[in-house]
């Protein structure tokens, strides 16, 4: 296992390690349950210690028509929160925090045939992001008078699976709650992983709001990726090892990249480097290939 | 535009310190500590 995937393991073992449950039932209501958690997990899981942003995200916007000034104190903490990872971390969550990326890297890893999908679907997340998240919890209101969370309810393959099936297994009065939603849910969350099994990161790269939220960072944030020509072989071993399937150099700080570093620790020549910015990202850092894509081809064919 | 990073790092601590002050982290508690039949697929 790469040390990458170790830290991922220990993290969603601790973001998953309340076995109080076992004793109490319920899920865990301690002071941890204050704290946003970067990835996606889902607090109504038993297991859980920590709330995850895009649930109260869609808990933010849901009041906002109704009861303004108590969504504004939570929205304060959790732009805050978000802010604070994505400059500190940004798509680092995905590749290193994320206990979902963790199940489908190792979903990934099963020896089946793997598959190809067309690049357009990533705006599949685009839609997610405005309609579910943000739009309609704030459009439509429901039976309680506030809006729904409706990424959660909906589409949330990690509700189904962290939340949905262990707590109907441990409360079976909740089997009588049992209709369309949940077996729609139920397939959409097989779908999903048997999709991670054929796809590596399925989930992350057409579906994830979270990861896009993020995304946003990877020009703004502490830390950068960057690419130094003098230094390259352009053998396009980078391109080739990139889990999210990117264009190396100038997707090196796309909203798509994961930084997960495979590209920087598998450069025989280390022309890729991480550094830490303060400052936006200049055009010098994002377009310094458009000149040699030329060559670059040419350089490659001849490795 | 150099400054726009340096805007989005005070406005990360300020809006989360206003909203510990504020009582945010509560708002978050009482959604995160109760069972969720919405996440659930059961609502």
């Amino acid at each position: 296992m790469k040390k990458r995937n170790f830290i991922q393991f220990l993290i969603a073992i601790w973001a998953n390690s309340y076995l109080g449950f076992l004793i109490e039932g319920g899920i865990y209501t301690g002071r941890l349950k204050n704290l946003c958690f970067p990835g996606l997990n889902c607090y109504s899981c038993p297991l859980a210690l920590t709330a995850p942003p895009l649930r109260i995200l869609q808990h933010v916007m849901a009041p906002l028509r109704t009861l303004p000034v108590v969504a504004l104190k939570g929205a304060l903490y959790l732009t805050g929160s978000l802010l604070l990872y994505g400059l500190l971390l940004g798509r680092f969550v995905c590749g290193w925090i994320c206990p979902f990326g963790f199940l489908q890297e190792m979903l990934y890893r099963l020896p089946l045939p793997k598959v190809g999908l067309p690049r357009a679907l990533r705006f599949l997340k685009w839609a997610l992001l405005v309609g579910l998240v943000l739009a309609l919890p704030v459009a439509f209101k429901g039976e309680t008078g506030y809006g729904e969370v409706w990424f959660c309810r909906i589409f949330c393959p990690a509700g189904t699976l962290e939340a949905g099936l262990p707590n109907l297994i441990l409360e079976p009065q909740l089997r009588s709650l049992i209709g369309g939603l949940f077996y729609w849910k139920v397939v959409l969350l097989v779908v999903i992983l048997l999709g991670a099994i054929l796809y590596l990161r399925i989930f992350c790269k057409l579906f994830c709001p979270l990861g896009l939220i993020y995304g946003f960072f990877n020009r703004l944030g502490l830390f950068r990726l960057r690419w130094q020509e003098k230094n390259c072989l352009f053998c396009g071993l980078c391109e080739k090892i990139c889990p999210m399937e990117l264009k190396i150099p100038q997707e090196l700080n796309s909203v798509e990249c994961i930084r997960c570093l495979n590209c920087l620790n598998s450069c025989p020549t280390r022309s890729i480097e991480l550094k830490r910015s303060f400052r936006l990202e200049s055009r010098l850092d994002r377009l310094p290939f458009s000149v040699t894509e030329k060559r670059h081809a040419f350089r490659r064919e001849d490795f | 535009m150099k400054i726009f990073p340096r805007v989005l790092w005070w406005l990360a601590g300020g809006f989360f310190l206003a909203g510990v002050f504020s009582g945010g982290f509560r708002f978050v508690f009482s959604r995160a500590a109760s069972l969720c039949l919405s996440c659930m697929g059961l609502q």
